[in-house]
Parts: C-alpha cells; sequence; structure tokens
C-alpha cells in the first residue's frame, strides 16, 4: 500500500470489504459501483476486476474492493479475508429482515478480527427501491446505526442511488479512521518517551 | 466437535441432528458409499491401529460417540516420552480419536477421499441457477451447500482441536501437525481441504495465539506462510487462479472462487443477455475438469470414521465460533497494553496506522521474528543511511513509521525489555557486528531490535532515501550449513537478490515460477549484512553457481544465477563490497554488560 507523502503521484490503496448475507445485492452494489454502467463483456475472473481509482475529497484514491458474494456459506474464511480490510460496507437487504439481523454477527466479528473497539465501516441498506417489499423501516435501520456506532446509508444498486456515496463515505472514514491512528501513536510517543527518560 | 460446546443441549442437538440429516440426503449417501468401499476392502483395522499406537500422544477419554466425550471432561495430555497407551484393545471405531494420533499423510489422503465424491456430486444446475444463494438452497443446490459444509467442518474441526491443547507447547505441536495436513493436501492437490486447514489457522481464535505461534519451530512457520500465500484474496485471488491453471490433475479446487464468478457472471449477464451462456459455460467446464479427478487412495475405515464424527449443527455455527473464540482468550488472555509479552496490544501498538496498513502479515509474522522482518511486513523501506555501519538497526528504518514510533514501542513490546544504553551504542566500533546473517534477522532477537530503538538518527533526510540499488538479479538460493549444521533437506528458493550498499536484500517469490521482478514481492524478506562474508566459486559446481561464506557464522549459502557471467558478477560485486567494509573486530568487543 503507498502512503500518501511515500510517493507523491500514485494514489494511496484502500483495501474495502463489503460483506452481509447472502442475496443482499453485494455483487449488484460493487459491479454498479466499479462499472458506471453494465457492459456486457464483463468478466469477473480477471486480475483487476474490482479495482477503481477514483478522486474523494480532492484526493485520488485507489480502491481495491473485496466482495465474496456466493462465498457467503463458506463462513469458516470469513475472518481470513476480514483481516485485510481498512474499510468495510456491512450491506443488508431492506426486504429482508434476516440479513438485517446479520449485521451484528458481521460487526463483531470485524472487531474480533482487528482487535478493536472500533473499525471504519459503513452500514448499507440495499434494495431502496423497493418501498412496498421494505421490511427494515428506515428508524430501525438508524437505531442500529446509533447502538454500533456505525453509520447508515439506504442505496439502491438498481437504481443506482447512493452507491458511489457510499464506497466514497467508507474511504472518508477509512481516512479519518487512520489519521486519528498516527495521531494516537505520536501521543503515545510523548507520554512513551517521558516515562522512559525516569527509566534511563 | 459438538462434545465441547453443547454440553447442556443434548436433546436438541438430537432433534436437530435428525432434522439435518434429513435435509442432507445427498451427504448421507456418500458417507453411505464411502462406508460401502471401506467394508469392501479387506483391511483389518485392529492391524492398522497397532501399528500407529506408537504414535499416540494423546489419551482421550473413551467414548462411542460425540455426545460421550462431552461427558468425559478430561482429555488427558501424554508426553511423546511416555509410553504409549498400551491397554488400548478396542478397536478403533470404539476410541475417541484425534488428530495427533493419525499421522498428516493419512488425515491428508482421507480428507481428500471423503471430498472427492461431494465435489463430483454436485450438478451443473446447481451452478447456473445460482441456487446456494436461494432461500430454498437445500433443494436448488443440495450438493453445492453439502461441499461448502464439509468446508466449514474441516475448518472448525482443525480450530477445536489446536485449542484442545493445554498449553502453548502443546498446541504449538498440534499446530506444526495441521501444517503437516496441509502441506499433505497441497501434495494431493486438494485445495478446498488445504483452504479449510488455513482458514483456521488465520481464524481470529488462534491466529491471536501468538504464545503458541511462538513455539512453533521456524520450518513450520515458513511453510505455513508459504501455503497461505496461495490463498491470499488480492488482485482477485490471482495466486489462486493462476496455481489452478498451473498444476494437473487430480485436483479439489476452492469451489469458492467459482461461485463468486457465477454470481457476478449472473448480475451483469442476466437471462436472456447473449454472454451468459457462454460466460456461464467457462466456469462450468472448468469445473467439470476438475470433476473428472481420481485420487489413488487407500481408504482407512478408522480414519474416515474418525474425520466423520466431526459434526456439528449448522444453526449453532455462531455460538460455536463464540465458544472458539472465548476459550483462545481464556488460554492466552490478551495482555495489557505495554505489556512485555508480546502480546497482540502491543502489535498494535507498534503499528503505526494500525488501520492504514492493510495488516495481512501472517501471524507467524506478528512475532518471533526479526525486527527487520516486522518492518518489511509492515510495508516500510528500509533505509541505509551509510552513517553507522556497526549495527544492524543503524541502517534502516523505515520511511512509513512515524518518525519516532520504534523508540517508542520497541524496547517494551515484542521485543522483550532489553535495554540499551545509547552511549554503549556510540562506543560499539563500526562492523562489530559480525554475526549479523539473516538467521539473526529471522529469530527474535532483542538485540538487534533494541538497537534499532536507540541508535537511529531521528532525522527527516531518512524520509527521502529510497533504497539504493547496486546489482540485482533472480538467484535461486539453497542454504548448505547453518550455524556449524548442515542442512540436510535444504531446497533450492527462488528470490529477487539485490545488493544496496553493503547489504544483500532478499526478496521472496510472489508465485510458484517466473524469474522477472514482477514475480517478486517490492518488500525485502531478508536482509543480510555482507560484513563478514566471503563470495566464492564453489568447486565442482556447476558454472552459474557461487557460494556465500560466513567463518564466524559457519554458514554456507549456495546462489544458482543462471549463467555463468551473471554469477561472476555477483561475486565480483560483493568481492568489492566486503574489501571495502574495515575487518571487523572481534566479536566479544561487543558486550553489552
Amino acid at each position: 500500500m503507498s502512503r500518501p507523502g511515500d510517493r507523491p503521484n500514485q494514489a494511496q490503496t484502500y483495501k474495502l470489504v463489503v460483506v452481509g448475507g447472502g442475496g443482499v445485492g453485494k455483487s449488484a452494489i460493487t459491479i454498479q459501483f466499479i462499472q458506471s454502467y453494465f457492459v456486457t463483456d464483463y468478466d469477473p475472473t480477471i486480475e483487476d476486476s474490482y479495482t477503481k481509482q477514483c478522486v474523494i475529497d480532492d484526493i485520488p484514491a485507489k480502491l481495491d474492493i473485496l466482495d465474496t458474494a456466493g462465498q457467503e456459506e463458506f463462513s469458516a474464511m470469513r475472518e481470513q479475508y476480514m483481516r485485510s480490510g481498512e474499510g468495510f460496507l456491512l450491506v443488508f437487504s431492506v426486504a429482508d429482515h434476516a440479513s438485517f439481523d446479520e449485521l451484528y454477527k458481521f460487526h463483531k466479528q470485524i472487531l474480533r478480527v482487528k482487535d478493536r473497539d472500533e473499525f471504519p465501516m459503513l452500514i448499507v441498506g440495499n434494495k431502496a427501491d423497493l418501498e412496498m417489499q421494505r421490511v427494515v423501516s428506515l428508524e430501525e435501520a438508524q437505531s442500529l446505526s446509533r447502538q454500533l456506532k456505525v453509520p447508515y446509508i439506504e442505496c439502491s444498486a438498481k437504481a443506482r442511488m447512493n452507491v458511489d456515496q457510499a464506497f466514497h463515505e467508507l474511504v472518508k472514514l477509512v481516512r479519518r479512521f487512520q489519521e486519528a491512528e498516527r495521531i494516537n501513536v505520536k501521543a503515545d510517543y510523548r507520554s512513551g518517551r517521558k516515562r522512559k527518560c525516569t527509566i534511563l | 466437535m459438538p462434545r465441547d460446546i453443547l454440553t447442556d443441549s443434548l436433546a436438541v442437538l438430537k432433534i436437530v441432528e435428525h432434522d439435518d440429516e434429513e435435509n442432507w440426503p445427498l451427504e448421507d449417501v456418500s458417507f453411505k458409499k464411502s462406508n460401502k468401499k471401506m467394508s469392501s476392502i479387506p483391511l483389518n483395522s485392529q492391524q492398522t491401529y497397532t501399528k500407529d499406537d506408537c504414535s499416540c500422544y494423546y489419551n482421550y477419554g473413551h467414548g462411542e460417540s460425540g455426545s460421550n466425550r462431552q461427558q468425559d471432561p478430561i482429555y488427558q495430555y501424554k508426553t511423546s516420552s511416555l509410553p504409549a497407551a498400551s491397554s488400548i484393545n478396542r478397536t478403533w471405531d470404539d476410541i475417541v480419536c484425534s488428530a495427533l494420533r493419525l499421522t498428516p499423510e493419512d488425515i491428508g489422503n482421507q480428507l481428500t477421499l471423503l471430498d472427492l465424491p461431494s465435489f463430483k456430486s454436485i450438478k451443473p444446475e446447481e451452478l447456473t441457477t445460482c441456487g446456494w444463494t436461494k432461500l430454498n438452497k437445500l433443494t436448488a443446490a443440495p450438493n453445492v451447500v453439502a461441499f461448502t459444509k464439509r468446508f466449514n467442518r474441516v475448518s472448525f474441526w482443525t480450530v477445536q482441536e489446536i485449542l484442545n491443547g493445554h498449553s502453548p507447547k502443546v498446541r504449538a505441536e498440534i499446530l506444526a501437525h495441521f501444517i503437516k495436513v496441509a502441506k499433505k493436501l497441497h501434495e494431493l492437490n486438494n485445495l478446498h481441504s488445504l483452504f479449510a486447514v488455513i482458514s483456521a489457522l488465520n481464524s481470529a481464535s488462534i491466529y491471536r495465539l501468538t504464545k503458541t505461534w511462538a513455539c512453533l519451530p521456524k520450518r513450520d512457520k515458513q511453510q505455513f506462510d508459504k501455503l497461505a500465500e496461495l490463498f491470499g484474496e488480492k488482485d482477485n485471488w490471482t495466486a489462486l487462479r493462476e496455481y489452478l491453471r498451473s498444476i494437473n490433475l487430480p485436483c479439489i479446487p476452492y469451489l469458492g472462487i467459482f461461485l463468486t464468478d457465477l454470481v457476478y457472471i449472473d448480475i451483469a449477464h442476466p437471462a436472456g443477455s447473449p454472454h451468459r451462456i457462454a460466460k456461464m459455460n467457462v466456469v462450468l467446464k472448468a469445473l467439470e475438469k476438475y470433476q473428472s479427478s481420481e485420487y489413488d487412495i487407500t481408504p482407512l475405515p478408522h480414519v474416515a470414521n474418525y474425520l466423520n464424527s466431526v459434526r456439528y449443527i449448522e444453526e449453532l455455527q455462531k455460538f460455536l465460533e463464540d465458544d472458539q473464540y472465548k476459550l483462545s482468550l481464556k488460554l492466552e488472555p490478551a495482555s495489557p497494553v505495554g505489556s512485555c509479552s508480546g502480546s497482540k496490544e502491543s502489535v498494535k501498538e507498534v503499528l503505526p496506522a494500525g488501520a492504514s496498513t492493510p495488516f495481512t502479515v501472517s501471524p507467524s509474522h506478528k512475532l518471533g521474528s526479526g525486527s527487520l522482518r516486522l518492518q518489511s511486513a509492515h510495508q516500510g523501506k528500509f533505509i541505509p543511511t551509510h552513517r553507522k555501519c556497526r549495527s544492524l538497526g543503524s541502517k534502516f528504518r523505515s520511511a512509513s513509521l512515524p518518525r519516532n514510533f520504534h523508540k517508542v514501542n520497541f524496547g517494551v513490546g515484542i521485543f522483550g525489555k532489553s535495554h540499551v544504553d545509547d552511549k554503549m551504542e556510540e562506543k560499539t566500533p563500526a562492523g562489530s557486528v559480525n554475526l549479523l546473517d539473516d538467521t539473526l534477522l529471522e529469530s527474535p532477537s532483542t538485540v538487534a531490535g533494541s538497537k534499532m530503538s536507540k541508535t537511529l538518527p531521528h532525522t527527516d533526510a531518512a524520509k527521502a532515501f529510497s533504497i539504493q540499488c547496486d546489482f540485482q538479479g533472480f538467484v535461486r538460493r539453497k542454504t548448505i550449513l547453518k550455524e556449524g549444521r548442515k542442512v540436510s533437506l535444504s531446497s533450492w528458493q527462488r528470490y529477487w537478490l539485490l545488493i544496496s550498499s553493503n547489504m544483500l536484500l532478499f526478496y521472496a517469490a510472489k508465485s510458484f515460477k517466473g524469474s522477472s521482478r514482477s514475480d517478486f514481492r517490492t518488500e525485502q524478506c531478508k536482509v543480510l549484512l555482507l560484513d563478514g562474508w566471503i563470495a566464492q566459486w564453489a568447486d565442482g559446481d556447476a558454472a552459474d553457481t557461487f557460494q556465500l561464506i560466513n567463518h564466524q557464522a559457519s554458514t554456507i549459502y549456495k546462489f544458482k544465477t543462471g549463467s555463468e557471467s551473471a554469477a561472476k558478477q555477483w561475486v565480483t560485486k560483493i568481492e568489492e563490497i566486503t574489501n571495502k567494509i574495515v575487518k571487523p573486530l572481534p566479536a566479544n568487543l561487543m558486550s553489552f554488560e
């Protein structure tokens, strides 16, 4: 991964992971984001089929998106691929309450793998276009958002609504988090040095 | 496995299990089939058992089924030095078995034998409809789900077996055992179970067991790293895709990536679109090819029965995971920040922006590897400063790390608590560290780590440096002699080798073939200071070969360069550097009180 200041001309890469139950439309969201429209020769098997360059807050970024759609049942390998993620989209379908309930599990698992109390994540309520079939209300989702301290966004891959926003929002969260981490380390250093001086 | 988790819900267990079986007729068929196959083999299982008996490490409480096992809370551990359980004269089927009682070869073989029919039973219709993603997956894609279940079972079983070890040492022994199982599975091209085992070792419950990983022999760690690399999700699973393309049958592939591809084709090319069928056919053809695999393996009923006894209820998987994690926390509690135990916290602390760096380092790298390894793992760059040649640490620092972070953490974190006086360092004569070959770099080295933390000039200028390259190329390396010991099982390892100032930098291979720069990692895996090393031609060797010898460390490496002229150039370049280096003072001059 490159860092800002490391190679000035190269955008920083962000490893984003899309998680969520089967059938919530993860793959549709990812494809919508990576390809602005459905192209007929889209090939999911090639190397760079899940990367996208974009500019967020005037800073270029390369997004490396890991979407394991179709592999939901291989639950035992989930923690392995979560480990490499720097930001997570927790996707559920507003038309499927079970997929909403599952988010607790993913949230917990991510924090466990990262061994942290918080981590850059975004809850994404997909299929918001299906207003008639909606079973998870906005209020319910917002309440979960408050409880987990993870922001919430509603989108529709089909109507191409809020898809880019979801990814961009996540990148902003990752940036904010990484910046805070850097400051923390510096702060730790300052107090650490004081301690050390007394030892030496 | 349910034995450990469902102690108080036997009734539930039975009901659901029954349910489970009903839902999974095909899996049962395959199970019966394998049983049939086994019984047709005139094999005296008793005999096989006695043969294996001497390799017993564990004497588990014996019961007939999983449900009995849980009432037998004590899994007695026996050291290998004790006589093996001699009193056992039951048949294998009656004995509760543990993974350590079976050879890795037997486990790998029998897992493969169980996986194969399950894999072969997958039908094209299940795949083209993406049936396994639907609510009615049990009827729409029963074989895909059954095969997936096998994956999860193997993985959870592996985690549980490791967590059954009471001490870090025992757990490391089991861990090593499973790495050998993984190696066997790799040999068999059974990528399905191989990934299941690798996933288990990378799971939160096992990954965090730093004490256990610290007890693991280095060779096993390296083996694990190599195998785990295959399953990196980087660049859309390139490593795995390339590997699949490169191998011959028989092979049981990891189905997951094929499923993802199918889901994507399904979305990108909805029913009726012209490319859909052609695209799907490519995936189906590939799977069909693998489905024609045959293995020439003799079934061992006792092993298969044991492996089949590992079952749990899918609905309770979440609780199983939770319980395993709790057990993991109990076995090796998370230590408080700043402790000297080399805990996860200290690793976390060391990471400048834990999150800004994708922490894909394998657990074995996390500790027990030298300071340089840690840095390279965090994708920092080594900065030769050219100013102080006396200590390893003074030569490198990571541009990507906050300037002073090493000073804060290294002294107390994973590198132990050695404190070295700054002044002492200043007085240390140049070149006095002459044992700094990669053996030191690879092992946990408090000396190297603490030096690093103390002697680095805190200049911003360092940031401007990048690795200077004096000479580079593709080589194969073999260890002939290491610390005075002949290395008998040494193999040729591929590296990209680079001379920078007075160092040799090694870059590990990304894949199993290729000899251009792009086939190797961008972060070095080893750094060798050329102080004390001599490059020379090897008598009686091929013309493209040269040796690197350190008499002080009694270590000899052999390098194959591919051409005579390249070998000559390497020797000349290395000679140029070693001639420049001031003759090192005796090692005993550098003392740390």
